[in-house]
């Protein structure tokens, strides 16, 4: 690169542009600092107020309360559950799909009815109502199938891994099968070892999928034991006031103005944890397998 | 669409029952011999339970951090086990968060797999009932229940069980809360109006000039202009809850009412809604648009809901509020813990067109409906378990069995965990009434077991306060000071109550049923438009433009609503 | 090999392929008929009826365009139909423009850890539920009460003196939608920002060289070289976006609105939610779930076949 002298215009420009670029960077870290702070800070600063960056009033009260609240621990366990067997799940469906879908017409004549029945999906859903009518009669309400099954084959990852496979070159199925090699082989012994990169990709995907989820969790399950900790934080994070029975004096009295925002932040912090030890992973692997997936021709 | 809010029941646990499968060994139950029925007089019926065990399925839905007592659960505990004694077998079905319960039953109806018996907002009781989700238990009703049902559902003339009956026939039972509690009463710093050594305000006119001067003459005199007069409720306009405006209009005889449509009898005889009374409506709207602009009004008042009306009042920024029997209550807990010199006092509504005394508007306070599934066998358990409820805590036979099935915050939860809690309505008054009575001659011997302790909690107040130091977290001081607030204060909130009806100054709603459809569609556009209308007037806008907003009301589904009133209260001959 | 055997054994093989590709295939299209394809002719099914669960399918009336009318009357159809195209629309400008800007800004910035570490951290929010970031922004945004102090946001503006009193972005309908935009924004933006920083790079350095020796500073390098040469791209993004138009941003929205914003707030997939799953009226939901997917399968179509047309853009 020439060291052209820079132009005190351009000096300008790249300090603004420092600042500028600082400055949005930083509104992303004030609001997860401030959940940081809040979850470490007792309830009186938090209602005065003395809470911005850093915790007022140093308190590991939240924690502890967080350490002892059955349910959130519960629902860590649920969402584990949930990921370990979902996510070889949706690999095992996606490359399934993809496999086939990557041969081109002349080797897989019928791939154009499966390509239609995939559109459909894509372009088709029954609705809210209609698919809990269906997993119901199922017998899935209430069991972790019913987290894996009805999202089990996330179309758009296997389209990202069917490109995939289609980039690799031809040649190397068509030696194999001089060989002697037949599909199974081919897939096991040439594509998926040269697709790790995609396979990584998919992997995340699932992963930040199955973690995320939480509408699902909520509206299968019969008993809060069974809400993975997406759906427990929902209820918590949009917990209404109650309103309460008038005549049951005792009840009104018993209302207290505890402020709990230091509990919810701190269950909130614990459960993004894990996407940060996850993160550079995702980091790496998230656009890489995109850009790869899509953007064609 | 959100219902009337008086008297609105806590559900910290809505219960659904599920006779799916009432199997009984192919015997009809509940007839034939019977063993230890607790001593009812219906003969050989089984008011209680069943001969053999009868399994029942349950629906629970609680918040978040629901408390149990005295290390109780969902399977053990004193109702549970109460049921359990009678034959009657609960088997949950599920149990959700309470955010969840309204689309967790309606997934569960859905599905075909729902609890039997469940609880339903009025306003959505007369769909479930149409929709065949809800039994009908009219024979039932008949067959088995108690004297102490019967009682309780007529006692409120019959009202709240003619809003359960769909086309003949009753298709659940009404909770019946207390009407009284829905009635705006007036709040106000006494020790305020004793140190600026002004009379309780009778009249709007004088309320005006108190609450000017709570804002300018420095009541609480520490010197700082840290006080204001009226605080009002911004957020949950027209719902009779806390800060209620409704008070202001009530005051010059209008009556929008509690989700903006009370229905109440026009001059001319005809139903009518209680906001077409122009005149009085302006001259709440006026009346309030002085207190705004004098500064007697909080500017924010748009931002305060419920909760923010008990602060402000109980850390002392302001001195007047509207709110029903038991507004009183945490802001003279807050207060009396820091000053004993606080006191707070009730009226009922001052007067705005001196005549005399303020009317109040007394509604139908059904706060929700129990119903038994169409698809149970034995819809007749919903009664039974009324039955078990009315018997043990309406009549309980010793403040222990009370305890037990109330609950006591200690070693029972009480009537959280029970499947079907139904209030004993105007238990309150009844409070008043003998509990002021035997504060004064010091004979407690007409009181029933509740009224027995709750005095005992306010004589403890009372003492404190006598020796000049209240300790308001010791549970049973600042359980009397509530106590005391809503009952036995000569100045408070019942005291009020008392009044009003003494000199027959309360008028009956002109309908009493819940909701119908047309009204329940159009219902939350009106009240959305009266809201925004009342707000922008007090904050500014001109009085009259309420003329030009009476018209968009009626066009908007008003004028079909109040069709629909008259019509319901022509064939019921009110 | 002799011609004869080797067609035969290729035949043979075929067959075998093909029997193994329609083996692998079954299991995931089995799955995707129960859950996916079964729910749909359910759906339009309810959505002509009166469905009633006590009924069932086979007993609830058929009353045709009955619940589509009703639809029309209902108060609620107009504001959400008006919201979601407002806040979609809002939405795709936005993660489009801002990210964009982003970039050429980042592209500027020689020093290489500088550049990595703003992509690490304004990569995170991305990742993040809406659960988890309603919960902050809950607390972040609140206006506070009387009985709690404001987030963190209303905070600093009144510190700032640019508000005098607290502003409650959630529950007004004034400042809702723009919550809502705004904040899905600053969610996606450091993945999109990436996305767009990968096209720049994919310009021919040597156009800017030779715009240098012609004279032209960075601004004009900008408009004539970067510009056109991320148009192309940028306009398939927007396309694809045409599909998403009445996507709005259920978990998002689900979790931050409240009945005070229903009117500026409250998009057709909440609706669908709230009409089914909270007042039962099952047909009437899935009447605007049907409706709901008929145009967006049309619009998604459209999208395709003109990013087929425009930029060879092909899915399958």
């Amino acid at each position: 690169m020439d060291k052209i002298k820079k132009s005190k215009s351009r000096v300008l420009f790249e300090v603004v542009n420092y600042v500028i670029i600082a400055a949005v960077v930083i509104s992303c870290i004030v609001p997860i600092l401030n959940l940081l702070a809040l979850s470490f800070s007792s309830s009186q600063a938090i209602i005065e107020n003395r809470v911005s960056l850093l915790p007022a009033d140093f308190s590991l009260k939240a924690y502890e309360y967080v350490l002892k609240k059955q349910e959130f621990w519960n629902s860590v366990l649920v969402t584990f559950k949930r990921v370990l067997l979902g996510v070889p799940v949706n690999v095992l469906m996606i490359t399934l799909v993809a496999y086939p879908l990557s041969k081109s017409e002349r080797l897989f004549p019928a791939r154009k009815y499966y390509v239609a029945y995939m559109l459909t999906v894509m372009l088709f859903s029954g609705g809210l109502m209609p698919t809990y009518f269906v997993v119901s009669k199922t017998n899935l309400i209430d069991t972790i199938w019913s987290l894996i099954l009805p999202g089990a084959v996330p179309v758009f990852s296997c389209i990202v891994l069917m490109n995939f496979f289609r980039g690799i070159p031809e040649e190397l199925e068509e030696s194999a099968k001089l060989d002697g090699a037949n599909q199974l082989q081919i897939l096991v012994k040439i594509f998926l070892p040269l697709s790790k990169p995609s396979i990584a990709t998919i992997t995340l995907f699932s992963l930040i999928n199955h973690w995320n989820s939480w509408l699902d969790g909520l509206i299968y399950s019969n008993y809060t034991t069974n809400y993975p900790l997406q759906s427990y934080l929902q209820t918590m994070v949009t917990s209404v006031a109650e309103v309460v029975n008038t005549s049951d004096l005792q009840a009104l009295m018993e209302r207290n103005s505890i402020n709990n925002t230091n509990l919810k932040a701190a269950q909130i912090f614990i459960s993004i944890i894990p996407l940060m030890i996850v993160y550079p992973w995702l980091q790496k692997y998230f656009t890489k397998g995109l850009t790869l997936g899509s953007v064609k021709g | 669409m959100r219902t009337k809010r008086a008297a609105v029941l806590t559900m910290a646990a809505i219960m659904g029952i599920s006779l799916v499968g009432c199997q009984t060994g192919g015997t009809t139950p509940a007839s034939g011999t019977e063993t230890g029925s607790t001593g009812e007089t219906s003969g050989e019926k089984n008011l209680f339970g069943y001969d053999e065990p009868v399994t029942i399925k349950v629906g629970y839905a609680v918040v978040n951090d629901f408390e149990w007592y005295g290390g109780e659960s969902f399977t053990d505990n004193t109702w549970v086990n109460l049921y359990k004694e009678h034959n009657i077998i609960p088997e949950i079905l599920y149990e959700v968060d309470r955010s969840q319960w309204e689309t967790k039953l309606s997934t569960a109806i859905m599905s075909g797999n729902y609890p039997d018996v469940f609880k339903v907002k009025p306003n959505d009781f007369v769909s479930y009932a149409n929709t065949g989700v809800a039994g009908d238990i009219t024979a039932a009703l008949e067959e088995y229940a108690s004297d102490e049902l019967k009682a309780y559902l007529a006692s409120d003339g019959g009202m709240a069980l003619q809003s359960v009956t769909v086309d003949g026939k009753i298709y659940g039972l009404p909770v019946i809360g207390s009407s009284y509690d829905t009635v705006p009463l007036m709040f106000i710093r006494q020790d305020w109006l004793d140190k600026l050594e002004l009379d309780m305000p009778e009249t709007m006119e004088e309320l005006k000039a108190v609450a000017h001067a709570f804002t300018y003459d420095d009541p609480d005199g520490n010197g700082k202009a840290d006080t204001y007069g009226l605080a009002l409720n911004g957020v949950d306009i027209l719902n009779s809850g806390n800060g209620d405006v409704n008070a202001i209009f009530n005051a010059y005889n209008a009556y929008p009412g509690n989700d903006g449509l009370s229905m109440v009898t026009g001059a001319d005889g005809k139903v009518t809604w209680g906001g077409t009374n122009a005149e009085g409506m302006k001259a709440g709207l006026a009346f309030l648009q002085d207190l705004y602009q004098d500064g007697a009004l909080a500017k924010d008042f748009i931002t305060m809901d419920s909760e923010a009306i008990f602060e402000e009042a109980g850390s002392g920024r302001c001195g007047i509020w509207f709110g029903p029997t038991w507004g009183g209550m945490n802001p003279a807990k807050d207060l009396l813990a820091s000053n004993p010199d606080v006191h707070i006092t009730s009226a009922p509504v001052p007067d705005g067109l001196n005549q005399g005394g303020s009317k109040a508007l007394l509604i139908s306070a059904v706060s929700g409906v129990y119903c038994v599934s169409a698809m149970c066998e034995n819809p007749e358990v919903l009664i039974k378990l009324a039955n078990l409820n009315v018997d043990k805590i309406g009549s309980p036979d010793s403040e222990e069995e009370y305890n037990m099935y109330f609950g006591d915050y200690a070693n029972y939860s009480g009537w959280k965990a029970s499947l079907l809690h139904l209030e004993v309505p105007n238990k309150n008054y009844d409070n008043y009434l003998k509990m002021s009575a035997a504060l004064e001659s010091g004979d407690s011997s007409q009181l029933n077991t509740e009224q027995i302790s709750k005095l005992a909690m306010i004589t403890a107040y009372l003492d404190a306060h006598e020796a000049g130091s209240i300790d308001a977290a010791d549970t049973t001081i600042s359980g009397g000071i509530s106590n005391y607030t809503i009952f036995c204060d000569p100045q408070g909130s019942y005291a009020a109550i008392h009044r009003l009806v003494q000199e027959d100054r309360l008028i009956n709603s002109a309908y009493n049923a819940f909701q119908t459809a047309t009204m329940s569609e159009n219902s939350a556009t009106l009240k959305k438009l009266t809201v925004e209308t009342i707000v922008k007037i007090i904050t500014g806008d001109s009085v009259d433009s309420y003329d030009t907003f009476l018209n968009s009301w009626y066009a908007l589904g008003g004028e079909s609503a109040i069709a629909e009133a008259q019509e319901w209260a022509d064939a019921n001959g009110y | 090999m002799p011609m004869g055997i080797r067609s035969m054994k290729q035949k043979y093989r075929n067959k075998t392929d093909q029997l193994f590709f329609h083996g692998m295939l079954l299991l995931p299209v089995v799955l995707l008929f129960i859950y996916h394809i079964l729910p749909i002719p359910a759906g339009i099914l309810m959505a002509f009826q009166n469905f009633q669960p006590m009924k069932g399918f086979l007993g609830s009336d058929f009353i045709g365009f009955q619940n589509f009318r009703k639809l029309a009357l209902l108060p609620d159809t107009f504001p959400a139909l008006r919201n979601t195209l407002m806040i979609a629309v809002w939405k795709v400008i936005g993660n489009l423009v801002i990210p964009v800007t982003f970039a050429l800004l980042l592209n500027e910035v020689r020093v290489t850890w500088f550049k990595r570490t703003v992509q690490t951290i304004t990569y995170l929010p991305y990742f993040l539920s809406w659960v988890i970031l309603s919960g902050i922004m809950i607390q972040f945004l609140s206006p506070g009460s009387a009985a709690t102090s404001p987030g963190l946001f209303n905070a600093l503006l009144m510190k700032l003196h640019i508000i005098e009193n607290p502003v409650y972005f959630l529950g007004t309908n004034g400042t809702f939608r723009q919550t809502m935009v705004i904040s899905d924004i600053w969610k996606n933006f450091g993945y999109n920002t990436i996305i767009y920083l990968a096209a720049l790079t994919g310009i021919d350095p040597t156009l800017y060289e030779a715009a240098a020796v012609d004279g032209a500073g960075r601004i004009k390098q900008t408009l004539h070289i970067t510009l056109p040469g991320i148009a192309p791209f940028i306009a398939l993004m927007t396309i694809l976006a045409i599909g998403n138009i009445l996507n709005a941003g259920f978990d998002q929205i689900f979790n931050l609105y409240n009945p005070a914003v229903y009117a500026s707030g409250d998009i057709i997939d909440t609706l669908v939610y709230r009409l089914g799953l909270v007042n039962r009226q099952y047909s009437l939901s899935a009447a605007v779930g049907l409706l709901r997917s008929v145009v967006s399968c049309i619009l998604v179509l459209t999208g395709y076949k003109l990013a087929d047309q425009f930029a060879g853009y092909k899915i399958w």
